[in-house]
């Protein structure tokens, strides 16, 4: 099961992506991600991919494209605690140099 | 010819819901097999691709069949067909050029074809237009570790 969680703090935002990111999925986590962006207008944007249980070129898709979209008004995405399986495609896509990743330890409430 | 020890050949309509379906299908394919984790999450994302193509590009607004066969053989090879009946690919050659895409507004990345190849050992594509196309993974699974 697919979910999206969206919270903001300072100028913040931080996105965290559970379940199974391909094209089905996208399209909606895509306009969520994208109406908080534009309302919001944060500096940093953090997609937290560490509950990401499978994820294809689409999910590669998602992030180029908000990277992008986050570019052009100023603010800059990382994308945080990708899996190995994530980091692999980032890799063979080339994307690697473009898209800083960044790994944090979240903490854990009970 | 060789003859497979098993297989199975499914059709389902071109909607995105069937994305997560093929992967089912395939993964319970392939479980018997005792796939390695990561040998089966490659395999898991080209079926993805390959469907994802079908459902974005070969029926484009529309919905027409897709058609998986998957077999395995003897000596642990997987082969897989994913084949639709849409548009078709005029230039084969230029779509399986990494970052080559005809839907850059929709997001896409133009990188499925460049993952399914980095996933099989053989990736054939054949394709005519307005009568669609066929994708062929080729990938021999390395020895299961019984533990």
């Amino acid at each position: 099961m697919e979910k999206v969680e969206i919270t903001a703090e300072g100028e913040v935002l931080t996105v965290r992506l559970t379940g199974e990111l391909d094209h089905h999925v996208a399209a909606e986590i895509r306009a969520d991600i994208d109406e908080a962006l534009y309302s919001l207008l944060p500096k940093k944007l953090i997609l937290e991919l560490s509950g990401i249980d499978f994820m294809d070129s689409s999910g590669l898709g998602l992030i180029l494209g908000r990277y992008a979209k986050a570019s052009e008004i100023g603010c800059l995405l990382v994308v945080r605690n990708p899996t190995p399986r994530i980091k692999r495609l980032i890799v063979i896509s080339g994307m690697s140099g473009t898209i800083p990743v960044e790994a944090k330890e979240e903490a854990v409430t009970w | 010819m060789v003859k497979p020890t098993n297989e199975l050949k499914c059709t389902f309509p071109s909607t995105s819901q069937n994305e997560a379906l093929a992967r089912s299908i395939v993964s319970g394919f392939l479980m018997p097999l005792d796939p390695d984790i990561e040998e089966l999450a490659d395999i898991r994302c080209a079926v993805s691709e390959a469907v994802t193509n079908c459902v974005v590009h070969a029926y484009k607004g529309t919905q027409g069949p897709i058609t998986i066969t998957v077999k395995c053989y003897d000596d642990r090879t997987f082969r897989m067909t994913v084949a639709d009946r849409g548009c078709g690919i005029p230039d084969v050659e230029q779509a399986r050029k990494p970052l080559y895409t005809t839907a850059p507004d929709e997001d896409r990345c133009g990188m499925g074809f460049s993952i399914m190849e980095s996933f099989a050992d053989r990736l054939l594509v054949s394709s005519h237009v307005g009568k669609g196309t066929k994708v062929t993974f080729i990938k021999k699974l390395s020895e299961a570790s019984y533990i």
